[in-house]
């Protein structure tokens, strides 16, 4: 084991490119699986009242990460006001929690419900347009539901934000504490990992990755160009619709601060920083991110801000595929089962007799 | 809202607007020749507005106290030292990824917009600075007008400064180098441009005309904040879309009218709105007409 | 020609601002042929292509395909009715696998909704077990039997990432097969082999049309030979009378002899 875990460690640092021997290949395996679990149970082991809020933030950020993963990292297309749909998630909650007393329980489809009508609203007219403009555009639309939140009192109580709902409960726990949170917002990270894995691995997840490398061979393989990426906007938004209205109800205020410009960079960043399209590495990124900003900022005050752009700009020149690259999935199974089903042994026909 | 307050609010947005204009030329010369929205711009436009207090006070240290000249000295000092920032981020941003994919130079911009922002908050302690008082002079009346010398100068300097760059961009040797470049740049190579030093070149310009702009709006509005370049920067963007990314004197036509139009909605709306109002626009010029007012309809390049 | 044609090509003009890039072409193809398209470069044969596939959208005359007009439909749907193309430039998927390639070429083929992805039903699993094995069916008429299906396309030597390109086509079961230079940067010997394969192409019942600047592959594996010059066909006919034509020796084999 230790043996297999030491080799592993060396073929990580190799980058990951040489093919493991299989004894190396379950060490590793077996060490990420430990590491995983042994992270994502911190905040109990560790005491739990270490840093409360940076575990559920952890998790909230991943989510983030992986979501807008979808857009930016399968479908290539730089969103710069990803954060306003958490916004949208978020100010569901409240007003759902607040005037209708509802729970985070029944909150929660109905703000990933908003959060993909608007995300369909803002993006069908502006995913006609080029890349770089497309990026300008939804800073716009960032911009712009910032500006809603300021100053639409009725509905966001503007600067003041919203608060004083009743802590939603399960099952008789009373959600209180941030760490009460932590379970949910954990189960939505593995959720979002898994159904954004399972995207990628799919024909929708192709045809996203088509389109980002080259959008005119996509579109002469018979692929929608602007449907798909309207799909990877919406199925991209699902996720911080939940995730907000999980932060609303974990802060139990919510307010313009959190949706500024600059949460929609973070966001982004940490998609860049953890690897464009690569699951793990959005989760890296967001925990870089909250470690950076929230827990490294209590020695390092607004400087916080500098470090984690410069760490960015780093990455980006010198390991572009960013610090857990994606590698490309291989249905080694579906490959075998496939190879033993036979194939014609003739090559006089492309077609499979099926 | 009243009628009466229209030809102000005409003559405002014409102020604003031609400032706007000047940091818009930037976005507009570095996507013309190399086709990337150079995030960076609107950090250096903020980087410019405090060098300029920098500047100022050290000017008042050693006692010199015509208004005027110090206005020149402070936007050629900062214009020199911004433009200088500009080229280091050309050369640290731009040029190392220019075979890379085209998000990628977007990130680096945008990082360094951050960075710099970022910088700027630390060192002044997110603290808003004060400018001077150029001309401490009383308002003109016309009519219902009034115009605040100060105003009317530093639209006469920004519509100055943007008329020398057009004639820089059209006349001068290196300004057809550029847009050999804009057209095609393989070929400008071919002909012996030196394409990597016109690029650098016209990075450092924008970076200068945007820390005029910076310097301009410190002189106007009197107070700087370590915040600006966003907004700022998103509206000079919005101007330079509006005219026609790409086009020189676009970014003085689309200045002008993102500055009025705004002005007008604050006759309509509540003052907090102007920030959505700007945002609308770019959104409906980039979904309706991403060419501009004179800009050229610009083809996705195969 | 007796029973329908599969594309048919009536009268089309494109123009480009003040220059005529096709002029009044028109030309026919059947099932179980290959048409080649020569002509010196300039003569209109890209945009010939490309307003076929439905990347150039203005242009005077009508295509059809089956007997179904394409005018109008953008490049997914023409794809949808029955017809694939590869590129000049080879454009493969560079971060896609070579597999995945196959299989996004099978994007019309594959059943599955949103939520079938997205949660791994048991007709995912179905309908991806197919591709599959459709797509190392295609790989092995192409003969890419023996690369991994796991490895980036990039990775694939020059001639096998043409290969890699004609299997993406064809996994999408065209009626029509469009192929832009496939020979260009291709050695002799992987010239033959390319002249092979779309003979074997053809034998399955396809339409081939094909523009080629290597004067032996066309002569040698082409049925018919439509000539462009200067958007206009010039002459038409199998490549004995083609080579026998005054105007095209004249227009095109005489200034420009090199293959």
């Amino acid at each position: 084991m230790t043996g297999g875990a030491g080799r592993a460690w060396g073929a990580l640092r190799a980058g990951w490119r040489a093919p493991l021997p299989p004894r190396a290949r379950l060490g590793l395996r077996a060490a990420t699986v430990v590491a995983c679990v042994g992270f994502a149970t911190a905040p109990y082991w560790l005491g739990g009242s270490y840093y409360p809020d940076i575990w559920v933030d952890m998790a909230l950020w991943a989510t983030v990460g992986l979501g807008l993963n979808v857009v930016i990292g399968f479908a290539g297309l730089l969103d710069l006001g990803y954060m306003a749909f958490y916004a949208i998630g978020g100010y569901v909650f409240a007003n759902a929690a607040l005037y209708h007393g509802l729970t985070l329980w029944e909150t929660l489809p109905l703000g990933a419900g908003l959060a993909v009508i608007a995300s369909a609203v803002i993006g069908f007219p502006t995913l006609r347009v080029r890349g770089d403009y497309l990026a300008i555009m939804t800073l716009g639309f960032g911009g712009i539901v910032y500006v809603a939140a300021k100053n639409l009192t009725l509905v966001t109580g503007g600067d003041n934000g919203l608060y004083g709902w009743r802590a939603p409960t399960l099952l008789g726990i009373q959600f209180v504490q941030p760490l009460d949170f932590y379970p949910l917002a954990l189960g939505l990270v593995v959720v979002t990992a898994l159904v954004t894995t399972g995207l990628r691995g799919s024909r929708i997840g192709r045809a996203w990755v088509c389109i980002k490398d080259d959008e005119l061979a996509a579109a002469a393989s018979g692929i929608a160009v602007i449907r798909y990426k309207l799909y990877a906007y919406m199925l991209g938004s699902v996720w911080a619709g939940l995730a907000g209205a999980i932060f609303a109800a974990k802060q139990s205020l919510i307010s313009p601060q959190s949706f500024t410009f600059n949460a929609s960079f973070f966001a982004v960043a940490i998609v860049v920083l953890g690897g464009m399209g690569s699951p793990a590495g959005a989760i890296v990124g967001a925990i870089f991110y909250v470690v950076i900003a929230e827990w490294l900022s209590a020695y390092t005050g607004t400087l916080s801000g500098v470090i984690f752009a410069a760490l960015l700009l780093v990455v980006v020149l010198f390991r572009p595929a960013g610090l857990i690259p994606y590698r490309p999935r291989v249905p080694r199974r579906r490959l075998r089962r496939a190879e033993r089903a036979g194939l014609p042994g003739a090559t006089d026909d492309y077609r499979l007799g099926v | 809202m009243s009628l009466a307050e229209l030809p102000q609010q005409i003559v405002n947005g014409l102020v604003v607007g031609s400032l706007y204009g000047l940091i818009a030329l930037g976005y507009t010369m570095v996507y013309g020749i190399v086709r990337l929205i150079n995030f960076a711009q609107g950090a250096l436009y903020e980087v410019g507005a405090y060098l300029g207090v920098v500047i100022f006070s050290v000017l008042a240290d050693a006692g010199l106290r015509n208004p005027v000249l110090g206005l020149v000295v402070a936007i050629v000092v900062a214009s020199a030292l911004t433009g200088a920032l500009a080229l280091v981020v050309e050369r640290v941003a731009y040029r190392p990824l220019r075979h890379a994919p085209p998000l990628a130079p977007l990130v680096t911009s945008l990082a360094t917009f951050f960075l710099l922002m970022s910088i700027v908050q630390v060192v002044t302690g997110a603290q808003p600075l004060n400018y001077p008082q150029v001309l401490a002079v009383t308002p003109w009346t016309l009519g219902p007008i009034t115009l605040a010398p100060t105003a009317a100068l530093i639209a006469v300097v920004a519509i100055v400064l943007m008329v020398a760059m057009h004639l820089f961009v059209q006349r001068t040797r290196t300004g057809k180098a550029m847009r050999a470049i804009a057209v095609n740049r393989d070929a400008a190579a071919l002909m012996g441009i030196n394409t990597t030093r016109v690029v650098a070149l016209t990075f450092a310009l924008g970076g200068a005309m945007a820390a005029a702009g910076g310097v301009l709006f410190g002189v106007n509005y009197g107070t700087v904040t370590y915040n600006m370049g966003e907004f700022g920067g998103l509206v000079a963007f919005t101007a330079a879309v509006l005219g026609g990314i790409g086009n020189v004197p676009g970014a003085l036509v689309g200045g002008l009218t993102v500055g009025v139009l705004s002005s007008f909605a604050t006759m309509v709306l509540p003052n907090q709105w102007q920030e959505a109002v700007v945002f609308g626009i770019l959104i409906v010029v980039l979904a309706f007409r991403p060419q501009g007012i004179l800009g050229e309809r610009v083809a996705e390049r195969a | 020609m007796e029973s329908e044609p599969r594309l048919a090509i009536r009268g089309v003009s494109v123009r480009f601002g003040g220059v005529e890039a096709l002029a009044d072409v028109s030309f026919e193809v059947g099932a179980g042929e290959i048409l080649g398209v020569i002509g010196p470069n300039g003569a209109g044969k890209t945009t010939l292509f490309n307003t076929i596939s439905g990347l150039v959208r203005r242009y005077e005359g009508e295509i059809h395909l089956d007997g179904r007009p394409l005018r109008g439909l953008p490049p997914q749907r023409i794809v949808a009715h029955g017809l694939a193309r590869t590129f000049q430039n080879i454009r493969l998927f560079k971060s896609l696998t070579v597999l995945d390639n196959v299989l996004a070429g099978q994007h019309r083929h594959i059943v599955e909704t949103v939520l079938d992805s997205a949660l791994h039903t048991p007709r995912y699993h179905r309908e991806e077990a197919l591709a599959t094995r459709r797509a190392l069916q295609v790989l092995h008429f192409v003969g890419l039997g023996a690369t991994d299906p796991g490895a980036l396309a990039t990775s694939l030597p020059y001639g096998a990432q043409r290969r890699l390109e004609i299997a993406r086509a064809l996994a999408a079961y065209p009626r029509v097969l469009m192929l832009d230079e496939p020979a260009a940067g291709l050695n002799t010997g992987e010239s033959w082999e390319l002249a092979t394969m779309i003979r074997r192409i053809r034998a399955t019942g396809l339409a081939v049309m094909l523009v080629e600047h290597d004067m032996r592959v066309v002569m040698s594996i082409c049925d018919r030979i439509v000539v462009l010059n200067f958007g206009r066909v010039i002459a038409q006919g199998t490549p004995a009378q083609v080579r026998a034509d005054p105007a095209v020796v004249a227009a095109y084999l005489g200034d420009a002899a090199q293959p």
